[in-house]
C-alpha cells in the first residue's frame, strides 16, 4: 500500500512537471512499474525452474514454508482462472470459491459464466448435481487424471514428502515472496510440462500457474483468502457429502 | 503248453508297453476330469471346458512392501526373472504406457457412432445442443480442464473422452499407478504381475520344474528386499500340489505294501523263493494293467495309478492261495494237483472282483471306467501268472515243516468262528445285526460339494484368500453365459444383460462385473447412435456452429467438424478386427466364440454377487443365463452319488446270483453275507460318528464287495483246507489294509475318502469271512 502511495505522488508531481510528449513515455514507465507492484507473486524475472532443489536437501526456508503451509489447514478463497487453450481464440475465464479441507479434499464452485460444483477427494472426481456427489471419473481409472487430482489435493495440503514422489522441486524467494516450481516425474509429465506455485510469506498462496505440454496455459489466482482455521460449517460438511 | 502261451502273452504286453513309452503316456491330475460330460447341455459344457483352458494357465504375484518404490523395483525385478524362466506364454508387469493411445486408436474411426451412455441421454434431451455446448463449457471450465482441453482439437464436443471414460477399470480395489496394477492394504503397497504358463498346469512332466523356477525367484526376492511379502495363486498350484502329494503317495503307499507284503511272505513262507515268485504275478500284473489301459485311453489319469498302487495288495491274493497250500502240504506235494486243489475258488474270485470293478465301468465317470479296466486287466494278469507259471516255479516240496506262527492265530479264530456258527442265534443276531445298521442309514450325512474334493493344502488356501481380498478379482466359477445363433444377436442380448447388471451397479457399490458390452457394441446400437447424434446435433447445424464459435472456435474448425459428423462413413469394426487388437487383450477370454455352431460371450461377476439377484435381473433375456460350475459340479456328484448306490446294491444282486448258479442259495448267502455285512456296517458307522458320505466312499463299497467275496469263495471249498486259506485270507487282507488302508493317510480327499471305506470295510469282511465256512 505504501508503495502506491507513493507512486500516486509521483503522478501528480508528473501531471504539474512534464508536458505532453514526456507525459505519455512517463505514462508507459509507470505502467510498467505498476504491473510490477500489483503482482507480488513474480520476485524475479527468471525463472524459478532454473533453481531445482535437492530432494534430499531442502534448504530451511522450503522447509518452514511447507510445514506453515500444512499448518494452515482449512483453505477458504475466492479464485479466478484464466485458461489459454490453443485451439479457442479467446481465453476462458472461471470465476468462483474455493473450499479445501485436508481431511476432506477440494470442494470447486464456480460462479461465473455458470454455477456449477465439483468435488475432489481421495476417493475421486465428483460433480455435484442438485446436492448430489456424481462421480465422473473414479479415482482408480488408468490415466493420468488419477495422479492430476492426487497431486492437486497434496498442492493444497502443503504435503512436500508425498509431493516429492510425484515431482521434482525448484525453489526460488525474496524476502516477501515465493515460488515452488514442479517438474511432474513420471506418467504425468506426459500432461503437464510444470506447475509454479507462488505465494508471500509466511504460507499465503495466491497464485498457481499450470503449464501444460501442448501449449495450453491454466492461471488460477486466489484472493480473499480467509486465514481463519475454523473446522468446516455444517454447510461446508455437506458439499463433501 | 499253458506256461509257454502265458510267456508268449508277457513277450507281447512288454513289446506294446515299449511301443507305448515312445508315444509318451500321458498322466492326468485334474479332479474334474474324473467328471463325465455334461451330456445333456454340450453347448454350456464346451464352454465351461473352454473358459477353463483360458484361465487355468494363469498365474498372479503380489509383490507387496511399506516402501512403495521398493516394492515396484522388487516386482519389476521379479517380472523379468519370471519373464526369462521361459516358463511364461505371456507375463505383464508394467501395464503399456501407450495402452490409453492405442484405445484411441482403435475407437477414434468410429467416434461418431460410440456413444457412452451419458452422451446417449444428453442427446435425448429436447434441446440437446444447449445441453451439449453447457456440458462442454463445464468441462472446459473445471479444474481437470486440462485433461479435456487437449482433446478438443480432435474431439471439439468431447463426446469421444466420455465415451473413453466408460471403458473398463481393473476390477476391485486394483487401480493403475505409474503404469503398474497397484493395491494398497495396511500400510502396505502391492504390485500386481498377470502371467499366463507355457504349459497346461496339469502337465506333470513340467510342474517339478516350474515350481522350482517360481520357488527360486520368490526366494531371491525375498533374500535381496527385506521385508518383501510376495504371494502368488493360480490353478497351477493347486494342481502341483496335489499331483506332487498324489505322487509321493503313490511312492509311499507302493513301498508300505510292498515291504508289509515281503515282510509276512519271509516270515510265513520261509524262502527267498517264495519272494521272487510273489513279485512275479505283481509285475506282471501292472504290467498287463498299464499297457491295456494306455491303449483305451490317451491318458491315465494319477487316480488311476494310486488304485494301481493298491492293486498290489489284491493281485498277491491268488498267490497267497498257492503259497500257502504249499507250505502248508506236509509233505505230498505235487504243483499242479496243488493248483487244481484252489483254481475253483482262484477263478470265482477273479470273477467277482471283475464283477466288482464292472460297476465302476458301467458309471459315466471316464475316471473310473479307466480304474475298472485297470484293475479287471491288471487282475487278470496275476491270475493268469499264478495259474501258469506257479506250478513249474514252485515243483519242490516245502523246505520247512514246522507250521508258521500266525497259523496259530488262524486256527484260533477258526475255533472262534465254529464256535460261534454252532450257536442257534447266530444267523438270527447276524440279521438284525444287518437291520440295524440300515435302520442308521437314513442319518448319514452326504455331503456332495465339489469343494469338499479339492486340495486342501492351508497355505495355498490362505494365500489364495488373500489374493482374492487385496484384489477383489472376478470369479471363474460363477458367471453369465451369453448365447446367440450370429455374433450381431450375441452382441445385443449381451448389451441387454450389461444394462440391468448396470442398474444393479447403481445401488450397490461393491457390485462389480465385467463385460465386453462398451468394447463390442452391436451393429443395431451403432446404427442407432449415429441416428441419434445426427438427429439431435443436426437438426439445426447453425446454432451448433454459432455455439461453438461463440465459446471460440474458429470457424474453420467448427466447419470441418460439422462437415465431419454429417459424411461419417457408417463403417464399423468386426469383433475379429477386436480380437486382433492389442486393446482386446485383458477381455479376450470373455469372448469365447464359436461353440455348437452358437457364438458365446461370457460376462463374468466379482466374489460378492446374490445368485438370486442375478437370475431375477436377466430373467426374460433369451440366450443369456447364470452359471454356477461349482453349484452344477455338486449337483452332479449327487446325481451319481444316487445312481451308485442304486449299482451297488445291483452288483451285489448280481454277484449274488452268480453265486447262486455255482453254488446253491444257501451257500452262496453265506459267501455274500460277509462283504455284505462288512459294507452295512462300515456304512452305519459313517452314520454314527457323522463322518460324511460322498460319491467316492460309495464307490469303494465296490471294492469291498469285489475283496471280501474273494475271503468267503475261498472258505467254501471245505473245511480241511480251512487251515490255508484261513491263513492266505489273513495275509491277503493284511496286504489290503496296507495298501488301501494307508490311502486313509492321504492329503488327497478323494483318496482319503476311498482309503477309509475300504480299510473299514476290508477291516469287517476279515473278521466275518469264516462265515462262509462249510460245516464239519
Amino acid at each position: 500500500m505504501f508503495e502506491a502511495k507513493l507512486k500516486s505522488t509521483k503522478v501528480e508531481f508528473a501531471k504539474v512537471r512534464v508536458d505532453c510528449k514526456q507525459k505519455f513515455v512517463r505514462m508507459l514507465l509507470l505502467c510498467g512499474l505498476l504491473l510490477f507492484a500489483f503482482i507480488p507473486t513474480s520476485p524475479v524475472a527468471q525463472s524459478v525452474f532454473e533453481h531445482p532443489v535437492q530432494e534430499d536437501a531442502f534448504p530451511p526456508t522450503l522447509q518452514a514454508l511447507g510445514a506453515g503451509w500444512q499448518n494452515q489447514r482449512t483453505l477458504r478463497t475466492q479464485f479466478t482462472q484464466t485458461k489459454k487453450i490453443s485451439i479457442l481464440r479467446h481465453p476462458l475465464v472461471t470465476e468462483g470459491k474455493l473450499l479445501f479441507s485436508p481431511e476432506h479434499g477440494v470442494h470447486w464452485q464456480t460462479i461465473a459464466p455458470f454455477s456449477a460444483e465439483v468435488v475432489i477427494t481421495p476417493e475421486g472426481y465428483f460433480q455435484r448435481k442438485n446436492g448430489k456427489m456424481v462421480s465422473q471419473i473414479p479415482a482408480s481409472v488408468g490415466s493420468g487424471a488419477q495422479q492430476y487430482l492426487k497431486a492437486m489435493l497434496l498442492v493444497f495440503s502443503g504435503d512436500f514428502q508425498n509431493l516429492k514422489t510425484l515431482f521434482a522441486f525448484s525453489f526460488l524467494h525474496s524476502n516477501q515472496v515465493w515460488t515452488v516450481g514442479l517438474s511432474p516425474k513420471n506418467q504425468l509429465a506426459k500432461i503437464i510440462e510444470n506447475i509454479e506455485i507462488s505465494g508471500e510469506f509466511p504460507a499465503d498462496l495466491k497464485l498457481i500457474v499450470i503449464k501444460e505440454t501442448n501449449g495450453d496455459l491454466t492461471r488460477i489466482e486466489l484472493h480473499g483468502i480467509d486465514h481463519s482455521t475454523a473446522p468446516l460449517s455444517p454447510t461446508e460438511l455437506r458439499f463433501f457429502k | 503248453m499253458l506256461p509257454r502261451v502265458w510267456f508268449a502273452l508277457v513277450i507281447v504286453l512288454l513289446a506294446a508297453l515299449a511301443l507305448l513309452a515312445q508315444r509318451g503316456i500321458g498322466v492326468e491330475t485334474n479332479l474334474l476330469s474324473l467328471l463325465p460330460s455334461f451330456q445333456k447341455e454340450p453347448l454350456l459344457q464346451k464352454t465351461v471346458e473352454r473358459f477353463a483352458e483360458q484361465v487355468n494357465p494363469r498365474l498372479i504375484f503380489l509383490v507387496g512392501h511399506k516402501n512403495p518404490e521398493q516394492a515396484r523395483t522388487a516386482a519389476k525385478k521379479m517380472a523379468v526373472a519370471l519373464r526369462n524362466s521361459g516358463h511364461f506364454a505371456s507375463l505383464e508387469a508394467e501395464i503399456q504406457q501407450n495402452t490409453l493411445e492405442t484405445w484411441q486408436q482403435f475407437y477414434f474411426p468410429h467416434r461418431y457412432r460410440m456413444l457412452s451412455p451419458e452422451i446417449r441421454q444428453l442427446l435425448k434431451q429436447p434441446d440437446a445442443v444447449a445441453a451439449t455446448l453447457h456440458r462442454l463449457q463445464e468441462k472446459l471450465h473445471s479444474p481437470l480442464s486440462a485433461f479435456f482441453s487437449r482433446m478438443l482439437p480432435q474431439d471439439p464436443l468431447l463426446f469421444f473422452s466420455s465415451f473413453l471414460q466408460t471403458l473398463p477399470k481393473p476390477p476391485g480395489q486394483v487401480f493403475l499407478e505409474g503404469g503398474m496394477l497397484t493395491v494398497q492394504d495396511h500400510g502396505k503397497t502391492y504390485l500386481l504381475i498377470n502371467g499366463v504358463l507355457q504349459h497346461n498346469p496339469f502337465n506333470i512332466g513340467r510342474q517339478a520344474a516350474v515350481q522350482e523356477a517360481l520357488a527360486e525367484i520368490i526366494e531371491q526376492a525375498t533374500l535381496s528386499t527385506s521385508d518383501l511379502e510376495v504371494l502368488h495363486s493360480g490353478v497351477f498350484r493347486f494342481a502341483a500340489k496335489a499331483a506332487e502329494e498324489a505322487q509321493r503317495e503313490v511312492l509311499t503307499i507302493g513301498t508300505g505294501s510292498m515291504l508289509g507284503i515281503l515282510f509276512l511272505i519271509i516270515v510265513t513262507f520261509r524262502g527267498i523263493r517264495q519272494v521272487l515268485v510273489v513279485v512275479l504275478p505283481l509285475a506282471i500284473g501292472l504290467l498287463t494293467a498299464v499297457t491295456v489301459s494306455s491303449l483305451f485311453f490317451v491318458k491315465l489319469h494319477l487316480f488311476t495309478l494310486v488304485f494301481g498302487a493298491s492293486l498290489i495288495g489284491v493281485s498277491v491274493d491268488y498267490a497267497f492261495h498257492y503259497l500257502a497250500k504249499h507250505r502248508l502240504s506236509a509233505g505230498q506235494w505235487n504243483s499242479w494237483e496243488g493248483l487244481w486243489s484252489i483254481f475253483p475258488a482262484l477263478t470265482m474270485g477273479v470273477v467277482t472282483s471283475i464283477l466288482g470293478y464292472a460297476g465302476f465301468w458301467l458309471t459315466p465317470f471316464p475316471a473310473l471306467q479307466q480304474i475298472a479296466l485297470f484293475s479287471a486287466v491288471g487282475l487278470l494278469g496275476a491270475y493268469g501268472t499264478v495259474v501258469c507259471w506257479f506250478p513249474l516255479l514252485m515243483k519242490a516240496p516245502p523246505s520247512v515243516a514246522s507250521p508258521p506262527v500266525a497259523l496259530v492265530a488262524v486256527k484260533w479264530f477258526l475255533q472262534l468262528w465254529d464256535a460261534i456258527q454252532e450257536h442257534r442265534a447266530t444267523p438270527v443276531v447276524l440279521i438284525m445285526l444287518g437291520i440295524g445298521c440300515l435302520a442308521t442309514f437314513n442319518s448319514i450325512q452326504f455331503n456332495d460339494d465339489i469343494r469338499a474334493l479339492e486340495q486342501r493344502s492351508p497355505t495355498l488356501q490362505s494365500e489364495a484368500h488373500r489374493i482374492r481380498e487385496l484384489t477383489g478379482g472376478l470369479e471363474v466359477s460363477r458367471f453369465i453365459v451369453v448365447r446367440g445363433k450370429s455374433v450381431e444377436e450375441v452382441l445385443q442380448r449381451q448389451e441387454q444383460a450389461t444394462r440391468r447388471l448396470q442398474s444393479l451397479a447403481r445401488n450397490d457399490p461393491q457390485f462389480d462385473f465385467q463385460s465386453l458390452a462398451p468394447l463390442l457394441p452391436s451393429q443395431k446400437t451403432l446404427a442407432e447412435n449415429q441416428t441419434l447424434l445426427r438427429d439431435a446435433l443436426l437438426a439445426q447445424p447453425e446454432r451448433l456452429k454459432q455455439g461453438l464459435s461463440n465459446m471460440g472456435f474458429a470457424p474453420e474448425v467448427v466447419e470441418l467438424f460439422v462437415r465431419e459428423l454429417l459424411n461419417s462413413e457408417p463403417h464399423g469394426f468386426s469383433v475379429k478386427d477386436w480380437l486382433a487388437s492389442p486393446i482386446s487383450k485383458p477381455f479376450r477370454h470373455l469372448w469365447l466364440g464359436k461353440i455348437e455352431q452358437k457364438q458365446v460371450s461370457l460376462i463374468l461377476l466379482g466374489s460378492r454377487h446374490d445368485a438370486q439377484q442375478i437370475t431375477v435381473a436377466l430373467a426374460g433375456i433369451p440366450g443369456v443365463a447364470y452359471l454356477n460350475q461349482v453349484e452344477r459340479i455338486s449337483s452332479l456328484f449327487r446325481q451319481y452319488r444316487e445312481a451308485l448306490t442304486k449299482l451297488v446294491a445291483l452288483s451285489y444282486l448280481l454277484v449274488l446270483g452268480l453265486l447262486i448258479w455255482k453254488y446253491r442259495l444257501r451257500k452262496a448267502v453265506k459267501i455274500i453275507g460277509s462283504p455284505v455285512l462288512a459294507t452295512l456296517l462300515t456304512f452305519a458307522l459313517f452314520s454314527i460318528t457323522g463322518q460324511p458320505v460322498n460319491l467316492l466312499h460309495i464307490v469303494s463299497s465296490f471294492l469291498i464287495l469285489g475283496i471280501g467275496v474273494d475271503y468267503t469263495i475261498f472258505f467254501t471249498a471245505g473245511h480241511h483246507a480251512a487251515s490255508a486259506t484261513g491263513l492266505a485270507v489273513l495275509l491277503s487282507a493284511i496286504t489290503t489294509l496296507l495298501s488301501f488302508g494307508l490311502l486313509f493317510l492321504s492329503q488327497t480327499p478323494a483318496l482319503e475318502a476311498v482309503g477309509l471305506t475300504v480299510a473299514l470295510g476290508i477291516g469287517f469282511a476279515l473278521l466275518l469271512s469264516p462265515l462262509a465256512l462249510t460245516k464239519r
